[in-house]
């Protein structure tokens, strides 16, 4: 399995290394100087020039461009991803703050979506082209279609400016750090964002099963005198392994939904974090948010492969 | 079209006179009698019309500021009412749609293009060829396209053209699968194996055999692909990462009206934006699956 495995994980290595020069390019090649954000409007002249230059050399700027990038690229190996150019503070410890609300807002949502979503779609790929079937996939497909920052400004309406039973927004109200207070706040973003998460995989649960149920295997258990429960415990079995390996491709895009519901809700999470640094163009968070994504789909592809490899001994055995 | 990849005519609703029964034609009729498609397609085409006719129909200026009517409920003179600069919310969202479809249309385009010739150059020479395609389609399955555009456009400034290319540069993986798929099985068909026999070059076979075959899925991913990037522009005008004002689309009219105020007393800012977009993208997907079903009736029963 271990053969198998080195050359993805090389060729994962040789993909972040090609991203990383990717986006280092980028800022280099971007239009605009930041750092003209950062001068204090009193000054002018050769006060100003003086400050402009200050700056520069505290953050390297002022150094050729393939000494910048070795700097750099050297840093990111110890972890070290560069100051923000709005706060000042490093990169790292930034993106490390925002990982905790956003890790529970995702790993909430996954799993209430999973819970939905797994007993849904069995329902509907048992009970095809019934009414729950239909009601199931309709469902799935409205909450697919109609974006989730406009269910979240309904959701807002409804129950924060009308009824004034959820707040609208963060993560604690002022003063207050209990758990019965941050579950509190933890409905309306959770919420749709496992709704999101649901109706995606609802999709993935029927058709497996669907395809299961069509097997050979099943109909002999059939054939054979077993019932309909114990035919489905085989194929459920069967078609929730290869769901294992679709959750894991699908984080990176769960993320998606999370930094949208982020600004709906104003939950303090690395989307929001992004989307700053977006309004104040801070590159050097936006490059840490980057590299980010990157390792993140290809630590969860890594995790694809290698949950195909153990789950299915024919895969094992083939390679 | 083809004449080759579809089913035998189904018995149920086809007179056998052999000039209706073209498979075409039979699809045609299948599409028709789904009121679901029917009705997105519908949709659709009001939608596209009345984008492509904004410029005749707006009653304003969609960017006219008119810093004395501002914030005015919807009325015989502002069919939507105003925005927080006076702006006609009505003329705003016809523009706003012309930007939404323009992007959803040329991004689907685009990815669909891409997608099925490197699908189909995968399929048909398979080997590394096809391990080196597959790999990145691998991967690019799972790159959350909203977080990469919020880079580059924090980086390099956000454009419409930039949203055009990378939600096509991201979204092409769906239709080369699909493509590939196709090949891999078109390519034993005999008829394939025959213009091998006699000759023909490659790229002929490629368009002239593969790629009519692969038509028909591809249509049905290029509709969903419309919906999907409908979805995304509005999400990043949503983030500010996509059309930027004053030019309106569907998605930066909802971010203009997140303050709380706005959200509770004046719906007609922002509730009839986030309904085109509803709209839009379940008509497009409507479509795709009433295409799907007319086109492999087998599937869906």
């Amino acid at each position: 399995m271990l053969r198998s495995l080195l050359p993805r994980l090389l060729s994962s290595v040789a993909v972040f290394l090609l991203i990383a020069i990717g986006l280092f390019t980028l800022v280099r090649l971007a239009p605009g100087d930041p750092i003209d954000m950062m001068v204090p409007p009193e000054l002018a002249g050769a006060p100003r020039d003086a400050y402009i230059a200050s700056v520069r050399e505290r953050f390297g700027l002022d150094q050729p461009i393939v000494v910048q990038f070795w700097r750099w690229l050297g840093g990111l190996m110890t972890g070290d991803l560069g100051f923000s150019y709005t706060t000042g503070r490093p990169v790292g410890e930034l993106l490390a703050g925002r990982l905790g609300p956003t890790a529970l807002l995702m790993g909430s949502a996954l799993f209430i979506g999973l819970v939905i979503a797994v007993p849904a779609g069995v329902i509907a790929a048992v009970r095809r082209n019934t009414i729950a079937d239909y009601t199931i996939s309709s469902v799935s497909v409205l909450a697919i279609a109609v974006p989730s920052f406009f269910l979240g400004m309904l959701a807002i309406y409804t129950f924060a400016v009308k009824l004034q039973v959820l707040p609208s927004s963060g993560m604690h109200s002022t003063g207050r750090d209990d758990l019965g207070d941050l579950l509190l706040h933890m409905i309306m973003p959770v919420g749709l964002l496992a709704l999101a998460n649901a109706a995606n995989f609802i999709r993935y649960v029927r058709s497996g099963v669907l395809e299961e149920l069509e097997k050979d295997y099943v109909r002999t258990i059939i054939a054979k005198g077993g019932t309909r429960t114990r035919a489905l415990r085989h194929a459920l079995r069967n078609s929730l392994m290869s769901l294992i390996t679709v959750l894991a491709m699908t984080i990176p895009i769960a993320l998606s939904g999370a930094v949208v519901l982020e600004q709906i809700f104003s939950w303090p999470g690395m989307g929001q974090l992004a989307i700053d640094a977006l309004g104040n163009r801070d590159y050097p968070v936006l490059i840490g948010f980057g590299l980010y994504i990157a390792v993140l789909v290809l630590i969860c592809n890594l995790i694809a492969d290698l949950s195909y490899t153990i789950i299915d001994p024919r895969v094992r055995t083939a390679r | 079209m083809t004449d080759h990849g579809h089913s035998p005519a189904s018995t149920v609703d086809v007179a056998p006179t052999s000039q209706e029964s073209s498979p075409d034609k039979l699809a045609w009729r299948r599409f028709l009698k789904n009121p679901v498609a029917v009705i997105g397609v519908l949709a659709l085409l009001i939608t596209v019309l009345a984008s492509v006719l904004a410029p005749v129909i707006s009653p304003y200026p969609p960017n006219a500021i008119d810093l004395g009517n501002v914030r005015q409920p919807p009325s015989a003179d502002h069919l939507l009412g105003t925005d927080s600069t006076g702006r006609d919310v009505f003329s705003r969202l016809l523009a706003g749609g012309q930007i939404s479809l323009m992007v959803g249309f040329l991004a689907a385009l685009m990815a669909v293009a891409i997608g099925t010739l490197a699908g189909v150059v995968a399929g048909w020479f398979g080997g590394i060829v096809d391990g080196i395609i597959s790999r990145i389609i691998d991967i690019m399955l799972s790159v959350p396209a909203v977080l990469v555009i919020i880079v580059l456009a924090g980086v390099i400034g956000p454009s419409v053209p930039m949203l055009v290319v990378v939600i096509a540069g991201l979204a092409w993986p769906t239709p080369a699968r699909i493509a590939r798929g196709v090949v891999l099985s078109l390519r034993e068909e005999e008829f394939v194996q025959a213009a091998r026999a006699l000759g023909s070059r490659t790229g002929f076979i490629i368009f002239r055999h593969l790629v009519p075959g692969v038509l028909p899925p591809i249509v049905v991913s290029a509709t969903l692909l419309v919906a999907e990037a409908v979805l995304l522009e509005s999400s990043l005008s949503f983030l500010g990462a996509g059309v930027q004002p004053p030019e309106s689309s569907w998605g930066n009219m909802l971010n203009e009206a997140q303050s709380l105020t706005v959200l509770s007393s004046m719906p007609w800012l922002w509730v009839p934006a986030g309904l085109m977009i509803a709209v839009t993208v379940l008509s497009a997907m409507a479509v795709g699956d009433g295409v799907r079903d007319a086109i492999d009736p087998r599937k869906n029963n």
